[in-house]
């Protein structure tokens, strides 16, 4: 009982068809609480699919998904999104909202207290100075520092869910490294549950504490790391066979 | 005169005219801003809608400008002639380019920032009101940008359904040939269209994203806009205001409403008859300058009370008989056919008449010593005719009149605005039009006009029209102008106009106090 009521999102039987083309097969799977699921895979293997599916920006044409217990489709869709934190690529900041503006987006359509202060501990967690960002607008900084608002730009109503679509894929090598390892810190100080879609095995290292392998709308394997690490399947070898080439 | 003194001496009618003219495209841009703006917002919402509605917003704006104007004038409420058909035909011409970039602006937003709008939990209302809208607007704007540069050309046609505006210096230009008119009319126009664009320009760099991202120069640019903007309509409010008072005011004595053709007999004859009416103290309201046969129109829609005509294009043009020579069979058959279909009174002629007069260069006529139109006949076979749109479909026009003469023109006429073909025979690129008796300009270009010696065009006796429901009001005055005026007189009369650039309502006023 006690580890049912950790689960924070669950797919049951989930199926997704465009038409007649299948891009999501009957997932199965539970996300608990405070850990950080890495959805690994190609493009087009349906991990950005399922990522879309927690917060309802898609519904599931077969079985259920299901945030907190209740299906997502039994969700009001907007109170679900603003209780779950969202960063894409290129953060999806709007370019004719300050910094200030970007961050305070969902305490504001919530009416919430104290949202200066809000943004301003928001910009100091993710390594902005207030004083010297909040005013500018996204297209004065750098890709980096942009992620960094769109990663406090999701945490700035507070939610328990993060969810994380290849969020540093555009960045240059260094500093998304340094992003990778900060972020990785963050959440597990914070005690997110996150779930992180990246094609990068590297980068599902560093930050999954369970790392989901998805192959043509299936997940092929889904374990920690080090039983990743073990594993005999030929798609994990061909990943792991990019790690040592790296090296 | 110079055009310079032209400028000073019509400085308040300018001033009017101008204002009419903004008041018409700021009146149908703002309708058009309010109807196509939400239209174009559904058109993204439902994207199915987008091929037939901009489809039918492309198709009204290739409809001519004049053929739409005239459409307008027999619809109930929302037609008829004057400033509100004007404004519902420049609003269905500013429609295409508001909802086209309307559609485009929207559509033209980041799908990144659409997706995080969404996944933040906005509402579609906010996604569309601090998204969308915001990043959109100087695309939407450029889109009002054209449509207001277009209206206030649009805007100078609609003079030709009584909606006033700068047009009605352009086609007076055009029927008196005076260039100061013309020039005055065009000149005010594009200086106009060169202001709204030149704002619309500063309005939209307002909210291009640099801009908005520089917060002390929109700030700024702002102040500067919001200021001109509150003066204009200041401006407007006031005159709007005025306006209305003396509306009111004339609804409540009898009132009179006096239409008249668009061209100078015509309009000196309705300020002849508005005068009188005015020295008996009856209210005038004058609709001058109505094109085609939008009088007749107006008449039977009751826009207007009365207006100039002529008993051959009634016989002919309105009732549709074929030409027939006798002057008082037609003015007799006319006056009791009229009662008998239309409700309408035909006065006592006025005593000249104003027939269709075939004309060629002066010198032409001298040199082949031309009397007749029959003597032009065997020379005619290269030569060029011009004629205006109503010679050339009326029953007593074109056709008949070909026939009867055997002309035989190797080149098709030219068929084009009458005032232009006065222009056209004196510059020498037709050589034969059909103009009128009465014309003034007739001695002023040296124009030669060929008996028509077959006797083959009806007579047009000049006579007002005018609805039952004000014969009391009119009965005196029309006794007063039968048989008043003759052909000398009337020619005199339009060379005063045309000639000698002096306005109608002075040449009316000059006869008047000579006959009284």
């Amino acid at each position: 009982m006690a580890e049912k009521s950790q689960t924070i999102v669950e797919f049951r039987r989930v199926n997704f068809e465009i038409g007649s083309l299948k891009i999501l097969d009957e997932l199965n799977l539970q996300i608990n609480k405070g850990e950080t699921l890495v959805l690994l895979g190609e493009s087009g293997c349906g991990k950005t699919t399922t990522l879309k599916l927690i917060n309802r920006l898609i519904e599931p044409t077969g079985g259920e998904v299901l945030v907190e217990g209740k299906a997502t489709t039994d969700w009001n869709a907007i109170k679900l999104r603003r209780r779950i934190g969202y960063v894409l690529q290129e953060a999806g900041l709007f370019p004719h909202f300050t910094i200030r503006e970007n961050v305070a987006l969902v305490p504001n359509l919530e009416n919430q207290d104290k949202i200066s202060e809000r943004v301003d501990e928001m910009l100091e967690l993710v390594g902005l100075n207030p004083d010297k960002f909040s005013d500018r607008f996204p297209h004065e900084l750098s890709g980096g520092q942009r992620q960094r608002v769109g990663v406090a730009r999701a945490l700035a109503a507070n939610p328990d869910l993060l969810l994380l679509d290849e969020p540093f894929g555009a960045l240059d090598a260094i500093t998304r490294t340094n992003l990778q390892k900060e972020f990785a810190k963050l959440v597990r100080e914070l005690g997110k549950t996150a779930v992180f879609v990246t094609h990068d095995l590297h980068e599902a290292f560093i930050l999954g504490s369970r790392i989901a392998l998805m192959d043509n709308g299936k997940f092929a394997l889904v374990d920690t790391p080090e039983n990743f690490l073990k594993s005999d399947l030929p798609l994990v070898q061909a990943y792991l066979e990019t790690i040592e080439f790296q090296k | 005169m110079s055009f310079f003194e032209f400028l000073q001496q019509n400085w308040s009618e300018i001033f009017a005219l101008t204002r009419e003219h903004l008041w018409l495209v700021l009146i149908s841009t703002a309708l058009a801003v309010l109807i196509g703006v939400p239209v174009g917002i559904l058109l993204t919402r439902r994207k199915s809608l987008q091929t037939p509605i901009l489809g039918i917003a492309n198709i009204l704006q290739t409809v001519p400008s004049l053929a739409l104007f005239g459409l307008l004038i027999p619809i109930p409420f929302i037609g008829g002639i004057g400033a509100k058909s004007a404004i519902i035909a420049l609003t269905l011409y500013s429609f295409l380019p508001i909802i086209r970039n309307t559609v485009t602006g929207i559509s033209g937003v980041d799908a990144k920032i659409k997706e995080a709008a969404t996944a933040m939990g906005m509402t579609d209302w906010q996604i569309l009101k601090m998204v969308e809208l915001p990043l959109a607007a100087p695309v939407i704007l450029t889109g009002i940008r054209v449509a207001v540069v277009i209206a206030v050309g649009v805007a100078t046609i609609a003079a030709a359904i009584g909606a006033g505006g700068l047009g009605t210096y352009i086609f007076r230009g055009l029927r008196q040939n005076d260039n100061n008119l013309l020039l005055a009319g065009a000149l005010f126009s594009a200086i106009l269209a060169l202001i709204a664009d030149f704002a619309l320009g500063q309005i939209g760099k307002l909210y291009a994203l640099q801009n908005v991202q520089n917060k002390a120069a929109h700030k700024r640019r702002k102040f500067i806009l919001v200021g001109a903007a509150a003066l204009i309509i200041a401006v407007l409010g006031f005159s709007l205001i005025s306006n209305l008072k003396s509306q009111t005011q004339n609804s409540a004595n009898q009132t009179i409403r006096v239409g008249s053709k668009d061209f100078t007999e015509s309009v000196i004859l309705a300020e002849i008859l508005s005068q009188m009416l005015e020295k008996k103290g009856i209210q005038v309201e004058r609709q001058f300058e109505l094109g085609g046969n939008l009088a007749h129109d107006a008449l039977l829609s009751n826009q207007i009370d009365v207006y100039p005509e002529y008993t051959g294009t009634a016989f002919t043009a309105i009732l549709n008989h074929l030409p027939i020579t006798d002057t008082d069979a037609v003015y007799n058959q006319t006056k009791s056919e009229y009662a008998e279909k239309f409700n309408l009174i035909v006065s006592p002629p006025l005593g000249f008449s104003n027939d269709f007069a075939i004309l060629v260069r002066g010198d032409v006529a001298r040199k082949n010593n031309l009397q007749t139109i029959s003597d032009a006949v065997p020379l005619s076979k290269n030569w060029q005719a011009g004629f205006g749109q109503d010679f050339m479909s009326r029953p007593d026009g074109y056709d008949g009149f070909s026939k009867a003469y055997n002309f035989n023109f190797s080149k098709q006429p030219r068929e084009m605005d009458l005032a232009l073909t006065y222009r056209a025979l004196q510059s020498g690129q037709v050589d034969l039009i059909a103009g009128n008796s009465t014309d003034g300009l007739i001695s002023v270009l040296d124009l030669f006009q060929l008996a028509d010696d077959k006797k083959y065009f009806p007579p047009y006796q000049a006579v007002f029209i005018a609805r039952q429901d004000k014969d009391k009001l009119l009965r005196e005055t029309f006794e007063q102008l039968k048989n008043a005026i003759s052909t000398d007189e009337m020619r005199r009369l339009n060379y005063a106009v045309d000639g000698e650039n002096i306005v109608p309502r002075d040449a009316a006023k000059n006869w008047l106090m000579r006959f009284q």
